[in-house]
């Protein structure tokens, strides 16, 4: 008796989540979720579509593909909704030229040595940081100009120009 | 990529690559397009034997008395009536120079006509163009993604603000 008596008492215990409580918590509404990216589709093709898919490239380019989308696939799920807000915004935010522009411009500090890569890093964030006034500033200063080489300035000047308001 | 031959939107991107005429940028982008897709190697391979047979065509030396020769000629054509000059240029000692030059005029507007009609001439399978275009809007998706990993390039947004869009 005092068993059946104490399992009934658990009972709308273990049934409390999907009470009216659970229905003032923030879910995830249609409307709020983030739209997935390409990858996402191409992560919930079938393993044998996506298989025919990478063997269509090259064998270096597949490695260096399956190389990127095993470090996306090993974002944690919050990671992973970071990455999606901002692939989003960044499609959202910038026309089609400005992306190229930025894919461009992106693709060339990519050819720059790692160590010149991190201090153009750097600048860029502080650049960004700045109102457009002293960011103008900054980049024709005589420090800007000798720290970096001509194409280096017009990395910096062309990507802060890209976020410039 | 968009295909140039399946879009027809860059068609001219395709002549200009074989023109060697297409900066570094481009020829990357489309050089990688071109591994994935059978219609567009094809018009290369074409291409590249065009361009390579005219890079090995080497014109006849030209005579030590060739300009007084053709000074000469031009002298006797004014002389001439004008239905002489007019169909005088269409016998055949004046067309065996220009033989070579007038196939190789020909094959480019061969060429040129497989780019305004590819869907008469180059039939890829149906399904290539579309794992293609999954598999580089992968690529390109990774790419975004690493370059938004590195800079900083959209400004913040929540979800909310992604819906409203």
């Amino acid at each position: 008796m005092a068993l059946v008596a104490s399992l009934a008492a658990q009972r709308p215990a273990l049934k409390a989540p999907r009470g009216p409580a659970e229905k003032g918590m923030p879910r995830a509404g249609k409307k709020d979720r983030i739209p997935r990216t390409p990858v996402d589709r191409f992560n919930r093709m079938p393993p044998e579509d996506r298989q025919k898919a990478l063997e269509k490239l090259p064998p270096e380019r597949r490695k260096r593909l399956e190389d990127q989308l095993n470090q996306y696939n090993h974002l944690t799920p919050e990671q992973r909704r970071q990455e999606r807000l901002r692939y989003q915004a960044f499609n959202q935010q910038f026309p089609p030229d400005k992306q190229n522009q930025a894919r461009r411009l992106f693709r060339q500090f990519g050819e720059l040595p790692a160590e010149r890569q991190g201090s153009l890093r750097k600048e860029f964030e502080s650049l960004r940081a700045l109102p457009d006034t002293e960011r103008r500033a900054r980049i024709n200063s005589d420090e800007f100009r000798s720290k970096y080489d001509s194409h280096e300035q017009k990395i910096l000047r062309d990507l802060s120009g890209l976020v410039s308001k | 990529m968009k295909c140039p031959i399946e879009t027809q939107e860059n068609a001219e991107l395709l002549l200009s690559y074989s023109a060697r005429r297409l900066n570094p940028e481009s020829t990357a982008i489309l050089e990688a397009h071109m591994e994935l897709c059978p219609a567009c190697q094809e018009f290369r391979d074409g291409q590249r034997a065009l361009w390579e047979a005219l890079d090995q065509w080497e014109a006849r030396p030209v005579s030590a008395d060739f300009d007084r020769r053709l000074y000469r000629r031009i002298e006797e054509q004014d002389r001439m009536g004008w239905w002489a000059r007019t169909f005088g240029s269409m016998r055949p000692v004046f067309l065996r120079p220009a033989l070579p030059l007038a196939a190789m005029a020909c094959l480019v507007l061969v060429a040129g006509f497989i780019i305004d009609e590819p869907r008469q001439t180059v039939v890829p399978t149906a399904e290539v163009p579309q794992v293609v275009r999954e598999v580089e809007q992968v690529e390109r998706t990774l790419e975004d993604l690493e370059m938004l990993r590195q800079f900083n390039l959209v400004a913040p947004v929540s979800n909310s603000d992604l819906s409203r869009s």
